[in-house]
């Protein structure tokens, strides 16, 4: 009994945990395919040469009064997934998603989301329907959304067979250009598709203006990103592909997605600057005393919790990022 | 006097100081080989060096890096150590409690008392009342009371007339920690804050073990052992009928009642600075009553010793095992003590008391 208890405990913990990186949208590693693969059924005509071009499956131009219908999205399972008509009504279980519709002015669709969705402030009146660990297919069915989003295929069958319509993709994997396809899978879903465009764009256009400018910067600085008690970012996760965007070292390079790391190797491999929520961790510490980020007082907190979710507000943290780790580059 | 207690307590035995001071041998030599081993690769004696060169009056030539000193020095041996206290006392804590219920089976994570410690601490990080208070001060009483709070709760459900039949102190312990573990799931659920510390800490572990904690936890822990110590050696009376042990002049109730106490304030003390680690407090003590016997005089020193041995070991694979990131610790522990825990149910119960 012990043991199921245990068990208990870890499984609380881990889809505590979960729920963290569902907000965060990257824990999931080895998604970028599927992410992909959806991407491209979104937007054929996509292939870098016309960014502003309305993505539509259909020829049709986005200033056009033809309807696009039936949209067609290829979900994670590989399911091509048939809308008739622009849902009125949706729930989404997702930080993302929701950030994205009310970037694009689509939020009064959200009829409903799950607990840990804080952002934007007008969430706050939208019904929280649990988490997306535990879902309540009643009040789903009861508030009768034209579509359900999920990025876990957990639930995906249960709500299904009450008849409504869900899309399940599953969050990106570590590609955060990907971003901005969302949000034009966005635009294509509610008929916004000019606004979505214009979002995407902004995200994209952010996106290289600080590529361009660390152009000439040299690839180096060792950092540790720590999310809380040691959890880090490693390969395969969006942060961790932030900072080598940002010509940064991770100095958790070796792990695979989250993991927590050793404080040891924090001090063995020295990182000259650390992102942390708690300074307290680290600062005064005896142990980090020569760690040449505390020694030269490079230790930061984000003010914006953006790069947890995968929303148009993660170029924002991303912008914040760059402007601590090279403060001379950017104004 | 009846004749039953010669059998257990031998008149005039000396006590076993070589036991016991074989026991410390033995757990400074794993202490030091666990401090040679880590996420970072540290030559043996160069830890050994360095260890050296912290001992006053003495000045070795330095051949080490910083890195290598502020790894060993301020991360790795508090870890130890900290691994150490906190093994120690789960070890007398179990050992206490199994006496005490004379209940081989009793052990602080079985029969609620971890789980209460972990209630209260919840109730000190998740609402408004840890605002009020320090912490780091406050935490370990929080816990004590939870503590005390389920231990009270199992021992009054499971006690029947005539004895505490070690199948209702399980089932009893049991249900009180699952009532503890729904509160402080419900407490973390309805509070609003961060769970990643209540999260993180009910876990358990040492990767933020520094000395200051190392301190800390001693300052709860050792009047707890005084306690038990002193009171420990009559732990051998009251394995006789109770009717016994009262004609010998022990004031049964009142013995039991500090026993407990002490057990209690102890296990709150290791579990706020280490979380909820299970089946340390049933290892160890099992493993001395099959090779020292059960004489609770060297039942506990010994037991403590072991426990300590046993959780330096345990935080050594969790913290190598997947380097250069960490398990929990309590994971360990549980792989190892589960199976031994069902090991003792199915040989019976019957030794040990």
């Amino acid at each position: 009994m012990t043991v199921a208890k245990g068990l208990a405990l870890m499984i609380t913990i881990l889809a505590s945990l979960t729920v963290v990186g569902c907000n965060s949208s990257d824990t999931k590693k080895g998604l970028l395919d599927e992410a992909t693969e959806g991407a491209s059924q979104i937007s054929p005509n996509n292939n870098n040469e016309s960014p502003s071009l309305p993505l539509l499956t259909t020829p049709t131009r986005s200033n056009s009064l033809a309807t696009p219908f039936p949209i067609t999205i290829r979900d994670s399972r590989g399911l091509d997934i048939q809308l008739h008509e622009f849902p009125e009504r949706i729930i989404a279980y997702d930080s993302a998603v929701v950030e994205i519709l009310f970037a694009i002015g689509e939020g009064q669709r959200i009829i409903g989301t799950h607990d840990f969705v804080t952002h934007p402030p007008e969430t706050e009146d939208i019904p929280k329907l649990g988490s997306a660990f535990s879902i309540n297919i009643e009040q789903i069915v009861a508030l009768k959304p034209d579509l359900v989003f999920f990025f876990s295929e957990g639930f995906v069958d249960d709500v299904e067979k009450t008849g409504i319509t869900v899309l399940y993709r599953k969050s990106l994997g570590s590609n955060f250009r990907e971003v901005a396809n969302d949000i034009r899978l966005w635009g294509r879903i509610t008929g916004a598709i000019e606004r979505a465009e214009q979002v995407a764009t902004e995200f994209e256009n952010r996106v290289e203006l600080i590529q361009s400018t660390i152009d000439n910067v040299n690839i180096g600085q060792k950092i540790f990103h720590d999310t809380g008690d040691l959890w880090t970012p490693g390969a395969n996760t969006l942060v961790g592909e932030v900072l080598t965007f940002l010509k940064l070292q991770n100095i958790a390079h070796d792990i695979d997605g989250y993991q927590q790391l050793s404080p040891e190797v924090i001090v063995d491999r020295n990182p000259e600057i650390i992102i942390t929520p708690n300074r307290d961790r680290f600062v005064d510490q005896d142990a980090f005393a020569n760690v040449n980020a505390i020694k030269n007082n490079r230790v930061y907190t984000l003010t914006s919790d953006g790069l947890s979710v995968a929303s148009p507000r993660f170029i924002e943290a991303v912008e914040e990022l760059a402007r601590l780790v090279y403060p001379e580059t950017f104004r | 006097m009846p004749n039953t207690n010669l059998e257990i307590l031998p008149v005039k035995a000396r006590y076993p100081w070589n036991r016991v001071i074989g026991g410390i041998a033995s757990l400074i030599l794993i202490g030091f080989l666990a401090s040679s081993i880590g996420s970072v690769d540290i030559p043996l004696l160069q830890s050994v060096k360095i260890v050296i060169n912290k001992l006053p009056g003495i000045e070795l030539p330095t051949s080490w890096s910083n890195e290598w000193e502020t790894i060993l020095w301020q991360l790795r041996i508090p870890r130890v150590v900290l691994a150490a206290i906190v093994g120690a006392t789960l070890a007398m804590s179990g050992a206490t409690y199994q006496g005490v219920f004379r209940n081989p089976l009793a052990d602080p994570y079985l029969i609620g008392v971890a789980a209460g410690a972990g209630l209260g601490a919840t109730v000190m990080l998740a609402t408004p009342l840890g605002n009020l208070m320090s912490i780091t001060t406050f935490l370990p009483i929080a816990a004590f009371v939870g503590a005390l709070l389920a231990v009270f709760i199992t021992y009054s459900v499971a006690k029947n007339t005539g004895g505490l039949p070690i199948t209702t102190l399980i089932l009893a312990g049991v249900a009180v920690s699952s009532l503890m573990a729904a509160a402080t799931t419900l407490i973390m659920m309805l509070g609003d804050d961060d769970l990643r510390p209540i999260l993180s800490w009910l876990l358990g572990g040492f990767i933020e073990a520094n000395w200051t904690k190392c301190a800390l936890t001693v300052i709860y822990v050792l009047p707890a052992a005084a306690l038990i110590v002193i009171y420990g050696r009559v732990l051998n009376v009251m394995q006789l009928e109770e009717g016994h042990a009262n004609q010998m002049g022990v004031n049964t109730e009142r013995t039991k009642f500090l026993l407990i106490l002490g057990a209690s304030l102890a296990t709150a003390g290791a579990v706020s600075f280490s979380g909820l680690i299970g089946f340390v407090g049933l290892i160890a003590p099992h493993a001395v009553r099959l090779i020292w016997g059960t004489d609770y005089r060297t039942l506990i020193p010994m037991a403590a010793l072991s426990g300590a041995g046993i959780l330096i070991i345990a935080d050594l694979a969790a913290r190598t095992i997947i380097s250069p990131t960490e398990l929990p610790v309590g994971v360990v522990t549980a792989f190892f003590g589960a199976p031994f825990f069902l090991y003792l149910l199915r040989r019976g119960i019957r030794f040990g008391l």
